[in-house]
């Protein structure tokens, strides 16, 4: 991120992480999920000491910068370990922070921070059947597949067949699991 | 082909778990040409929010000739 504002050495930086990261606390609150935060630059502390709470989803960073920051510097901040959001719609907005070292808000950003994850995809595909003769009509194709990721009951399955195998609207799924 | 609520469990990655199906009433190929890939996908709304997509080239058919 770049600030606009000049900061002070030990500034602080809040961060709301969105409900659709996975953030595994080990212990109550204050929640120790996020274990490793890395300051990027050399105006930054390497790393510096942090706080999450997984209630308020808020990252706490505590005195991030070791020399001033001026306008228009880059901040650079590393921070995990989150579990990606299960599916590929766009996650709600990060809300970012900044503040000097006696507290005061310097400047914040609460939209259009958002996330997209990309689609997983199967770590085992197989299609097989038992009677692989041409024309042979009125066939059964076995599926099996292990997904890479979870979903829920609301999950919709696509297959699109190779446009040389004729489906009829009478097929018939069975053995569903 | 769609296959709606279809997982009445859902799935969770970490079983590990096949998941596995039989389509009856399908049509063998004309020839034994291999055919394009078959596409396969979950998701809760189509390019808009996906679970998983395959793009895998090896999901192929090869019939055999008849006697």
């Amino acid at each position: 991120m770049q600030t606009q504002s000049p900061l002070p050495p030990k500034s602080k930086i809040r961060i709301m992480i969105p409900t659709d990261f996975g953030v595994v606390c080990t212990v109550p609150a204050p929640c120790e999920g996020i274990l490793e935060v890395d300051g990027k630059g050399s105006s930054l502390d390497p790393a510096p000491k942090h706080k999450f709470d997984n209630i308020t989803r808020e990252l706490t960073i505590f005195e991030f910068n070791i020399e001033p920051l001026q306008s228009l510097d880059n901040i650079g901040i590393n921070f995990g370990p989150v579990k990606n959001p299960a599916a590929t719609e766009p996650t709600s907005s990060f809300a970012i922070y900044l503040m000097d070292n006696l507290g005061n808000g310097v400047e914040s950003v609460d939209k259009g921070i958002t996330f997209t994850p990309l689609a997983g995809t199967f770590s085992h595909a197989k299609i097989t059947t038992e009677d692989p003769i041409i024309n042979k009509k009125y066939n059964e194709f076995k599926f099996e597949f292990i997904p890479e990721d979870s979903f829920t009951i609301n999950a919709t399955l696509k297959i699109v067949f190779p446009r040389e195998i004729y489906v009829t609207q009478q097929v018939n799924i069975k053995d569903m699991d | 082909m769609l296959i709606t609520n279809s997982f009445k469990n859902g799935y969770d990655k970490n079983s590990g778990q096949k998941i596995t199906f039989t389509l009856a009433g399908v049509t063998n190929p004309i020839s034994t040409a291999t055919t394009e890939p078959f596409q396969v996908s979950i998701f809760y709304e189509e390019g808009v929010n996906e679970v998983t997509r395959y793009t895998g080239k090896n999901l192929v058919f090869k019939a055999i000739a008849s006697d």
